[in-house]
């Protein structure tokens, strides 16, 4: 799972994007216009960034130009329909890290994707496995022990995102980040409740791996007891 | 400087009533939508295009009536990808004649890109209509 933001002014392309990025169970923040886009980029620590060359207000070059010139490695991929030889050089040049032209293939973009975040080292694999716990992204299938349990989708990506840190504390404001998209806290213990209940699942079915309270710092799944919890 | 192509008038009075000029890659556009999200959301995308391309056109029109270029080009870019993406390949190929031709051609000739552009995506908008209302009804919807 990876935390993406997506610069596209045509709705068509922002719709279709959004999609294919959240079956990939990504977390995608979308603007239209040029100065909210640059703001965001410059604001938040994202995984990756996509951008539109053609925007309302100003070019998607100069956004990915201005990042590396302070210093950004933030991947970026180009999105735009010119496909000329000149164009993609120069957008490469610019500091962009891939250049995808439209018309795609949406399994093509996805795959891009995939090789974008994972120069940010986000794991991207399709399906995530900590002691007889397996998630699914593509289908959102998890099995415990080899039986299907049924997850909300919030629960699915709380777990989801749990395994990719395993053995890690997971900090409150980290979760409400990555998997409620919330860049603030709302002030509720929306993060404890679903980390309880999750835990009641686990524990339900008989699964390894336990998901430790880490006091004052967040929370760890792991398969080792040593933790505060 | 690379020197402007010519205008093809041949483009901007295309009649067709095929989708867009180029049936195999409209229909190969659909059902890749349909794989992808099924018939339901090539509906969406095809209703976002349907809402988007006249507001983009009218807004070339409007650049065009007040001899803006730029933003003629512009409007012609912002339209030439989704075009592409549902497969209206001459109506893509109008937008990139467009963008390439308004900063420097004659307005009539612009004018009648524009017109053919207009005609190419309504085309094309009917048949994207007429191809998901029968795959509703082969599918009882």
């Amino acid at each position: 799972m990876a935390r993406l933001l997506v610069i596209e002014d045509d709705r068509m392309f922002a719709t279709l994007i959004s999609r294919a990025l959240r079956e990939e169970g990504h977390v995608t923040d979308v603007i239209g216009e040029y100065a909210e886009g640059r703001m965001l980029a410059f604001v938040h620590d994202y995984d990756g960034i996509l951008i539109d060359v053609g925007l309302p207000g100003g070019s998607g070059l100069s956004i990915a130009q201005e990042l590396r010139k302070e210093g950004r490695m933030t991947p970026i991929m180009m999105l735009t329909a010119n496909d000329s030889a000149s164009d993609i050089i120069r957008g490469l040049d610019t500091g962009a890290d891939d250049y995808l032209t439209k018309p795609f293939e949406i399994d093509v973009f996805k795959a891009r994707v995939r090789a974008l975040v994972r120069r940010t080292g986000v794991r991207t694999v399709e399906s995530l496995a900590i002691g007889g716990v397996v998630v699914e992204r593509g289908t959102y299938r998890v099995t415990i022990n080899g039986r299907k349990v049924a997850f909300t989708p919030k629960e699915f990506a709380l777990l989801a995102y749990l395994i990719q840190r395993a053995d890690q504390v997971v900090t409150r404001s980290e979760l409400l980040e990555k998997v409620w998209d919330l860049t603030f806290d709302p002030g509720s213990n929306v993060v404890d409740v679903h980390v309880a209940r999750l835990r009641a699942k686990l524990r339900e079915h008989g699964a390894l791996p336990k998901l430790l309270t880490v006091r004052g710092a967040g929370f760890m799944l792991t398969l080792g007891d040593d933790a505060a919890g | 400087m690379q020197p402007a192509e010519p205008l093809d008038h041949s483009d901007a009075q295309h009649t067709s009533s095929d989708p867009s000029g180029d049936a195999e890659a409209a229909t190969g556009a659909l059902e890749r939508l349909r794989r992808f999200g099924g018939n339901g959301f090539a509906r969406e995308m095809s209703a976002i295009f349907a809402e988007q391309a006249p507001e983009q056109l009218a807004a070339a029109r409007a650049a065009a009536a007040r001899d803006d270029r730029e933003a003629v080009a512009h409007a012609a870019h912002g339209l030439r990808g989704s075009c592409a993406q549902l497969g209206a390949v001459h109506a893509a190929r109008l937008c990139k004649a467009l963008e390439t031709q308004a900063p420097s051609g004659d307005l009539p000739a612009i004018m009648a890109l524009l017109a053919g552009l207009e005609h190419a995506t309504a085309s094309h908008l009917e048949w994207l209509g007429r191809e998901l209302d029968e795959s509703n009804l082969e599918r009882g919807q």
